[in-house]
């Protein structure tokens, strides 16, 4: 009976294509899937970016706003992070508060930009003790084909770049605050944090960038950011174990990955600029 | 609103249009592969993705379960991101509420809903950025995704928001427009057969006047038509093309 | 007469269309009906709304269409295809390209996977509605007296099915709010693809039993008779 179709029996059906070192979308083990960038697609935002990584699109919009700084911190300013995992990007997703993944994801960028420093938060300083920018960061996921978190660091970090804040000064006579929009600043973006995402097959075979599919029959998951020369974030939530080498082969293939995608934001950037 | 001139003493509107000008409509089938059918549009400035799934078993709680048709479903969500100021509730506010109910109630006098009885079809609706006619740019999206899903329908959706400034009747209002305090007519038709399925109508509007908004405002839904064909037909083809190559 | 009664109707009820023509079939087109699409070079491309024909005895509105004031209009966004019917009408049908979403309908074959097994019944979710994949599983449920056509009474759930299998089954219903009624009640119909205790894909030995091959103990199971012409072959293996 030649039936290890793909939805009676998964498992059985990847195994066979991993038994050859492919995978069924034609990707060696350690190949990430096409990965697209499109900038500043978002008007109403002050920096947004739509990430594709294969069929996995999330878009990433910064809303700045005024606000007082924490007593403690007069200096700070804020930036909150919100993952968005939707009914609207897969079945799985049930309408209604976000879910554990969602919340998971949301944690996972925050840590992303507080651990790679990637921004000053005392950049975002207007008058200190009184006035700081405070950046929502909203990342939607629009269609959800596995390893999100690595679209989302993406995605981020691209929107962070193209964000554009107006120019506020304080102005002291009339004691209120003055924006200018025809002079913008661009934010400055210090490191660039880069996510890759492993999973563990059958306990020991590595996959490089899971799709949905893959991500469901893991055993197992491991994310590396990477900032710049540093690694900046190891997480792997239990799962199936590694040995050392396994760990190391993960991180060299997470530089590699790095440099691709800090390659390919240059790239976008310069192309929208010119 | 003071100070603002909507109409422009040679007649073109703030963003340069004429009168009975459409904003430039950019429209895409099947964008995603997750759900069964999606559509992204692009009505000016405003730009809207649906997503539609199904028909599939009720979730949630079984009472809803039509014996003798489809459960229609929506979602009409803002991005946080998609206003001028941001929002802090995507969704479940009440204007959403509002605009899922309208949205629900229009689908389902244009799907054949007899068809797949004891199913739910969701049509979620993500609006992107936002400039004015939302619930037009996502009766719009959502009639594309639903195509793109096959759900058998009588005919496609079509809405258009219409406005009367300054005795001048004008179509396909954009934000300014809209938050101007003007009457504002919004029409969604099944414009092969002509019928209105959804109207609202804010605002005063002399009654004498109501002809030539609502005659404008049905013809915006019958030059989206157009558009919105157009696209639908090079889908099919491309779909086609694609899959003899294969 | 014919002709006239057509023309009536359209005017009273379908009067928009006056001056717009049809985009198709001319409603008094009284020759042979409707071109024979399925040997023109480009199939006619339809969308939702578009009317095809004026219905009357001759056709028959097939998949995708739907017939309203006299006359039938397409409801999908597909191609034009008739086809003749037995007693000589035409079928008129709107055909998608790609995957279609099904829904399990009566008397169609599924294929599900087991999902819990009690003395009186068994679960399980349908994956595949005859040859097409579901995205969405529906639930579905396999009464005792439906596991097989003869002493009906003697069946033992846990001996015909386990948590896991796949089995493919007859719709018989729409059953009650909460899953589908399936029967396995023909030869053709029961378990396909099943694993041992030892997690080894099991091979049928008779209609009643399966063997795991590496431990080689049998395994009771409702197997079914797997005829080729409900074989798929997916044939995206390597």
């Amino acid at each position: 009976m030649a039936d290890d179709s793909r939805l009676a029996r998964p498992l059985e059906y990847y195994r066979k294509f991993i038994q050859n070192d492919v995978r069924p979308d034609e990707r060696s083990l350690e190949e990430f899937r096409p990965t697209v960038l499109n900038i500043g697609c978002i008007g109403t935002a002050e920096g947004s970016a739509l990430v594709k990584l294969g069929t996995t699109s999330v878009i990433c919009g910064v809303k700045a706003e005024i606000a007082a700084p924490k007593t403690e911190s007069p200096k700070k300013g804020y930036i909150v992070p919100n993952v968005e995992l939707g009914p609207m990007c897969c079945s799985t997703f049930r309408p209604g508060p976000p879910g554990d993944q969602a919340q998971y994801l949301s944690v996972f960028t925050n840590q992303v930009i507080q651990h790679s420093k990637c921004l000053d938060l005392e950049e975002l300083c207007i008058l200190p003790g009184k006035y700081v920018w405070t950046l929502y960061c909203d990342m939607v996921c629009l269609n959800y084909d596995g390893n999100v978190g690595d679209a989302c660091v993406l995605a981020l970090l691209t929107a962070l770049q193209n964000t554009y804040l107006p120019t506020v000064t304080w102005n002291e006579d009339s004691e209120c605050l003055e924006t200018s929009d025809s002079t913008k600043i661009r934010l400055n973006v210090h490191s660039q944090p880069v996510s890759s995402t492993f999973s563990i097959f059958d306990n020991h075979i590595l996959l490089v960038d899971p799709t949905k599919e893959e991500e469901d029959l893991s055993t197992g998951q491991l994310t590396v950011v990477t900032a710049d020369e540093a690694i900046c974030l190891v997480k792997k939530p239990g799962g199936s174990p590694l040995n050392d080498r396994q760990l190391a082969e993960c991180i060299n293939r997470a530089f590699s990955r790095s440099k691709e995608v800090v390659r390919l934001i240059h790239e976008t950037l310069n192309s929208v600029e010119r | 609103m003071a100070g603002l001139e909507l109409l422009s003493e040679q007649g073109f509107r703030i963003d340069g249009r004429k009168p009975s000008e459409l904003r430039r409509i950019r429209c895409k089938l099947g964008v995603f592969n997750q759900a069964d059918g999606s559509a992204y549009i692009e009505q000016g400035n405003t730009k809207v993705l649906a997503a539609v799934y199904g028909p599939h078993e009720i979730r949630g709680s079984r009472s809803k379960i039509l014996h003798d048709r489809v459960l229609v479903n929506c979602q009409y969500s803002m991005a946080t991101f998609s206003t001028g100021e941001r929002k802090r509730r995507p969704r479940g506010d009440r204007k959403s509420k509002e605009m899922t109910m309208h949205l629900q109630q229009t689908f389902n006098a244009a799907i054949l809903t007899n068809l797949h009885p004891r199913s739910q079809i969701d049509i979620f609706v993500e609006v992107l950025q936002s400039d004015g006619g939302n619930y037009c740019a996502s009766v719009n999206a959502a009639t594309l995704a639903l195509i793109d899903a096959g759900i058998p329908m009588k005919d496609y959706v079509c809405a258009c928001a219409a406005s009367y400034v300054s005795d001048t009747p004008i179509v396909d209002i954009n934000y300014l427009e809209e938050s101007s305090g003007g009457a504002e007519l919004i029409v969604a038709t099944l414009p092969k057969s002509e019928q209105i399925v959804f109207l609202e109508q804010n605002s005063r509007l002399h009654e004498d006047n109501l002809g030539p908004v609502l005659d404008l405002a049905v013809k915006g839904c019958k030059d989206i038509h157009a558009v919105l064909d157009q696209a639908v037909k090079d889908h099919v083809a491309e779909a086609t093309a694609g899959s003899s190559i294969e | 007469m014919e002709k006239k009664s057509f023309k009536a109707r359209y005017n009273e009820e379908d009067r928009y269309y006056d001056n717009k023509g049809y985009s198709s079939v001319d409603y008094n087109y009284t020759g042979p009906f409707l071109p024979d699409v399925n040997k023109m070079a480009a199939p006619m491309i339809c969308v939702p709304g578009q009317r095809l024909c004026p219905d009357n005895e001759k056709v028959t509105a097939g998949r995708g269409t739907y017939s309203r004031n006299g006359f039938v209009y397409s409801s999908l966004a597909g191609y034009l295809q008739t086809a003749h019917s037995e007693d000589g009408k035409n079928i008129i049908e709107v055909i998608r390209d790609g995957d279609e979403n099904v829904v399990p309908s009566v008397d169609a074959i599924v294929t599900a996977r087991i999902t819990n097994v009690s003395p009186r019944f068994c679960k399980c979710s349908i994956i595949k509605v005859g040859k097409t994949d579901l995205k969405d599983s529906f639930r579905g449920m396999i009464r005792r007296e439906d596991v097989r056509a003869t002493e009906k009474d003697k069946v033992e759930m846990a001996k015909s099915f386990r948590p896991g299998d796949i089995v493919m089954a007859r719709v018989i219903s729409l059953g009650d709010s909460q899953s589908y009624l399936l029967s396995t009640a023909e030869n053709e119909l029961g378990v396909v693809i099943a694993t041992s205790e030892a997690g080894v894909t099991m091979v049928p030995v008779s209609w009643c039993k399966m063997k795991c091959p590496k431990t080689r103990l049998e395994e009771h199971r409702k197997v079914a008779k797997v005829q080729a012409r409900f074989i798929e072959y997916s044939g995206s293996g390597p």
